[in-house]
């Protein structure tokens, strides 16, 4: 027996026989693209049962499997139902993506309703915003991956990392959104099944008891209600959740795709049905002490004791949870920011008169190419995951306010709005460095939110709903 | 202000039962647009 709780040879066989199927599956559903619609946003037809796995799985980021119990680990039970209270970006958004679908019926990305309601500054700087935060996340899952192969079956980082990420290029460049949607429902039920499985072994072998007994005399902190840190990275938590979906392109674009009566119920379903599973993992981070177990890198609490208390078993069922839980949000991202660039970068910029075959091919080369770019990035490891997931708080948070006020009243207009988002990533960044992670997004928020207030407060224009309605839509 | 033993219990058991019910949400609803032809 390795120290590794899967032997390496297992764990290349389960990930490439789940390559294959899933490549397999792009294939079979990639038929029905016949247009850049279909491909982009699966006809604009989805059901709510996708719709609901699909808001759910997505959100289900290997932040939710490895980042929540590293962040119990360190900040205890706040770290947990902090985690779970970003369920509230899913939440809010169900109303939004209703207003979303009336407002932009036509529309294709979170990129094309910026451009249109506040011009091209502002598009601009949320353009430099998505870009970076859908960098940040795709490195952040891409090297999620490497990491946990290797550290589950000592397998080469590099050629885990690379297997993942060609595996959910593959079947996205297939099947497009369709293929998108429809594995996110697989890799949902998976993902909730194993950790469930997990968390009651837990419960059932060693109890919560216990766990609370050996919690309260060895870590109290762990327990504490009143833990300074933790309460700020509850509210930071909060604000950071609500830019990432407010903004993305990856829940614009759902929205988009989704029946008309289908969006707001599907995001709220897909907002409760993902609420208590960071409660879940995280739970699972708390048994660590209990059990001996201090790994090396905090990320890796989570699998480290699965793996540890059920042994073989429970190490390959994380890993296909954790495998299925990044694909989930790797494929979704891929699709939207590929759509982001053909949408507002080819199809506005550079070719307005370009074919719908034309808009389908360069979105298909876009997605290698950002395959690629990913691929790149994730050679250096450069930062744990936690890390480069609330760095990119400052820069999503800057956009809630222009994004909602943009979508519900006419009196906020472009140059206050981008003027709002630059100078709240800047004072995000400040607070990143200065403070500390728990406070980029709060400040980058307020920041913002204070711009967009003067900017309402001394704004005499009216914008008409109706310029969302560009020329053939 | 440690969070007391039944907090906790009652934490973790309650998202452990959302949570396996989850599936069979998702898997009613599947059901509901696979018959009334309504998934794509």
């Amino acid at each position: 027996m390795t120290e590794f709780a899967l032997d390496t040879q297992t764990a290349l066989f389960i990930i490439v026989g789940f390559a294959l199927v899933w490549i397999a599956f792009g294939v079979w559903l990639g038929r029905k693209n016949k247009s850049h619609e279909d491909f982009a946003l699966a006809g604009r037809n989805v059901g709510f049962a996708f719709a609901a796995a699909t808001a759910m799985a997505t959100w289900v980021t290997s932040n939710t499997t490895l980042v929540a119990p590293q962040l119990t680990y360190q900040l205890g039970v706040w770290g947990m139902v902090g985690y779970s209270f970003a369920a509230l970006g899913l939440l809010l958004f169900a109303p939004m993506a209703k207003r979303i679908k009336q407002l932009l019926p036509q529309g294709y990305t979170s990129g094309d309703f910026v451009r249109l309601r506040y011009g091209r500054f502002a598009w601009a700087v949320f353009l430099v915003i998505s870009v970076v935060y859908a960098f940040g996340w795709l490195v952040s899952l891409g090297m999620a991956g490497g990491i946990l192969l290797e550290a589950l079956s000592g397998l080469d980082y590099y050629i885990g990392m690379t297997i993942i990420l060609a595996m959910c290029v593959g079947y996205t460049l297939f099947g497009g959104l369709r293929a998108v949607i429809a594995t996110d429902f697989i890799q949902a039920l998976i993902i909730i099944v194993g950790v469930a499985v997990v968390a009651y072994w837990l419960i059932d072998n060693v109890g919560l008891t216990s766990i609370h007994t050996e919690l309260s005399e060895a870590h109290p902190q762990l327990l504490d209600l009143l833990f300074p840190a933790a309460v700020m990275f509850l509210f930071n938590n909060i604000f950071f959740g609500l830019g990432e979906i407010f903004h993305s392109n990856v829940w614009w674009s759902r929205a988009l795709s989704f029946r008309k009566d289908v969006a707001y119920k599907a995001y709220l379903t897909g907002g409760l049905l993902w609420l208590p599973i960071p409660v879940v993992t995280g739970f699972i981070a708390l048994a660590a002490p209990q059990l001996g177990i201090f790994p090396a890198s905090a990320d890796m609490i989570g699998p480290a004791v699965a793996a540890s208390v059920l042994g073989k078993t429970g190490a390959i069922l994380v890993f296909i949870v954790v495998f299925s839980a990044l694909a989930s949000s790797l494929d979704s991202l891929l699709a939207a920011s590929s759509d982001l660039v053909t949408q507002d970068i080819y199809h506005k910029l550079i070719k307005k008169h370009a074919s719908d075959q034309q808009l389908m091919r360069f979105n298909r080369y876009c997605l290698l190419g950002i395959g690629v770019m990913t691929w790149l990035l994730c050679l250096p490891r450069i930062a744990t995951l936690g890390a480069l997931l609330n760095f990119a708080g400052a820069f999503v948070a800057s956009t809630i306010w222009p994004i909602v006020i943009g979508l519900y009243w006419r009196r906020l207009q472009g140059t206050f709005a981008g003027i709002a988002m630059a100078a709240g990533t800047i004072a995000g960044l400040i607070a990143y460095f200065w403070i500390g992670f728990y406070v980029a997004a709060l400040v980058s928020c307020a920041v913002s939110g204070l711009i967009c207030a003067i900017g309402i407060v001394f704004n005499k224009r009216q914008f008409s709903w109706h310029e969302l309605q560009e020329n053939g839509q | 202000m440690i969070i007391s033993e039944t907090a906790f219990y009652l934490l973790v058991t309650g998202a452990l039962i959302l949570t396996v019910l989850a599936p069979v949400v998702l898997i009613g609803l599947f059901l509901k647009d696979y018959f009334s032809k309504s998934i794509w």
